[in-house]
């Protein structure tokens, strides 16, 4: 087998195995809400905000976080709400990580697990 | 009118010098012109366009010339660095910048028809783009046709994927993230094949001609008109996954209609960016979002002035870029190629560090990696676009969060 092929198959896995744990243990980078734009699209990021609208719904909570002018929909799905020992509400300032998202054409934050929605005044 | 010059001439003369370094995106630059108080909210708003669309026209140069792409001109090395070693360079280059300048007229001819169309053909689209890159994905690797080929660039193409949905969608991922992902897999591959096979550069030939039929160069620049506007539109999908798309459904095998779609791509889709605040009432760049900051809402006076300084500044980069390649090609002969090759991975290693810092340079060389094993086993590398094929296919199903969740809980 040809040494470059040897070389280049062991620093790939290497490096994706490596990749792997750091992508696993990190923590998300923390986006300002007015700095949140398309460009964040799919990705994982943390950002913080008062909740201006809090709507249970089915399961369901969807939230609107507001700061420095801008706002951002946090839609909690049934299957995170269920793990939530948290009592959200309207006025409480919070710290959101999640997968940015689109939907009909407006920005959300979208957390993936309870432990992603800290209050935190 | 005097202003409109003294916000496009500037702009276009940094927009050169920043798209020379490949890997410095206009983003990095925002926060810098944000502060330029003394330009008029429309002027700055121009000079911001002109640097956008000079610097995406400029980084066509070290891509084809250098091996050295940024993430938006990445898709360009293979073909362009094929034409370079037949002492094509300078006609790979003229490719790309012309098929760049027929788009911004198509571009805008298109944009003006469908202008009044765009908002509801983002949501009748959106639904059908999952199956479009699904197939397109399947189409690719079949498109190898030996069982054995078929296999390993499945391969390729599914450790290139998991790569991408690690760097964009993990945590680690960040703003300029792109750029090692991208450099590593065609940048950085081409330049250690290069040195291993100890390529020389052959003399450059300076023909004007293009040797590419005219029928040829208008559908391709056409087929690249329509995809960069139709990424325009669409998040989680940009150039390079639209040139893939482009090249397997219109089957441009032949690396010269592959980059005239490129450089028609890349431009249509910036045009469509800059404009999208007032096309679709949303940003969809780094720029765009800063021509929002400044201008608040875009007037059609301000859509005309910003289209105008976009074909002028255009113009100006395509006629200086072809002037420098002409000056630059005597100045690569007389250099040792495989040294140049050396001095070129040192330094896109070192831009790397700059911009994203290890864990970027980790990225670099894990998908330089991936991009030589794919020529070593001899598949062709463009399945490494699978790393941004793949994480748009999960964002388009609406499954991201769940393969976060599988992969990363």
């Amino acid at each position: 087998m040809r040494k470059i092929l040897i070389v280049s198959s062991a620093i790939a896995i290497f490096g994706i195995c490596l990749l792997f744990y750091l992508a696993k243990t990190s923590k998300p980078n923390f986006v300002p809400l007015n700095e949140i734009d398309s460009t964040y699209v799919g990705k994982t990021i943390s950002t913080s905000g008062r909740i201006v609208l809090a709507n249970y719904n089915k399961g369901n909570i969807f939230l609107i976080i507001y700061d420095k002018n801008s706002s951002i929909g946090v839609p909690i799905f049934s299957n995170v709400v269920k793990y939530l020992t948290i009592n959200l509400k309207k006025g409480q300032k919070i710290v959101v990580s999640g997968i940015v998202d689109e939907y009909k054409g407006k920005l959300q934050i979208v957390p993936r697990k309870a432990s992603d929605i800290k209050v935190v005044e | 009118m005097i202003d409109y010059f003294l916000a496009i001439f500037p702009g276009t003369f940094i927009g050169i010098l920043t798209g020379l370094l490949p890997g410095m995106s206009i983003n990095n630059l925002l926060p810098i012109f944000l502060t330029f108080t003394f330009f008029k909210p429309e002027m700055l708003a121009i000079f911001i366009a002109s640097v956008a669309v000079s610097q995406l026209l400029t980084n066509f140069f070290p891509s084809i010339f250098l091996g050295a792409p940024s993430s938006e001109t990445s898709i360009s090395v293979l073909p362009g660095h094929k034409l370079l070693l037949e002492g094509r360079g300078y006609e790979a280059l003229k490719l790309c910048l012309s098929g760049a300048i027929f788009s911004v007229v198509f571009s805008l001819i298109l944009i003006f028809i469908l202008s009044s169309f765009f908002k509801d053909f983002y949501y009748t689209l959106r639904p059908y783009v999952f199956y479009l890159i699904f197939f397109v994905s399947i189409f690719m690797i079949l498109s190898e046709k030996q069982r054995k080929k078929i296999f390993f660039s499945l391969i390729i193409f599914l450790l290139a994927g998991f790569i991408g949905i690690i760097v964009l969608n993990s945590p680690l991922s960040s703003s300029n993230i792109l750029f090692p992902m991208l450099s590593g897999f065609f940048g950085l591959s081409t330049l250690i094949i290069s040195l291993k096979e100890e390529s020389f550069l052959p003399k450059q030939k300076i023909d004007e001609k293009l040797k590419i039929k005219k029928t040829d160069f208008v559908k391709s620049s056409l087929l690249g008109s329509i995809f960069g506007l139709i990424v325009g539109f669409l998040p989680a999908v940009g150039v390079s996954q639209a040139a893939v798309i482009a090249q397997t459904l219109a089957k441009l095998g032949d690396p010269r209609n592959f980059l005239v779609t490129i450089g028609a791509i890349s431009i249509a889709n910036e045009i469509f960016s800059l404009n999208s605040l007032y096309l679709v009432n949303n940003p969809r760049s780094g720029a765009s979002v800063a021509i929002q900051k400044i201008l608040l809402e875009i007037s059609f006076q301000n859509f005309i002035t910003i289209v105008a300084s976009i074909l002028i500044s255009s113009s100006l980069t395509t006629v200086f870029i072809l002037f420098f390649a002409k000056k630059f090609h005597k100045l690569l002969l007389k250099v040792n190629y495989s040294i140049l090759n050396i001095v070129i991975i040192l330094f896109i290693s070192s831009l790397v560090f700059i911009f994203t810092s290890f864990i970027g340079l980790l990225v670099f060389f894990t998908c330089g990696a991936v991009g030589i094993l794919a020529a070593e086993i001899n598949v062709r590398r463009s399945h490494c676009m699978g790393c941004l094929l793949v994480p748009s296919m999960i964002f388009f199903y609406g499954a991201t969060n769940s393969v976060l969740s599988f992969l990363f809980s």
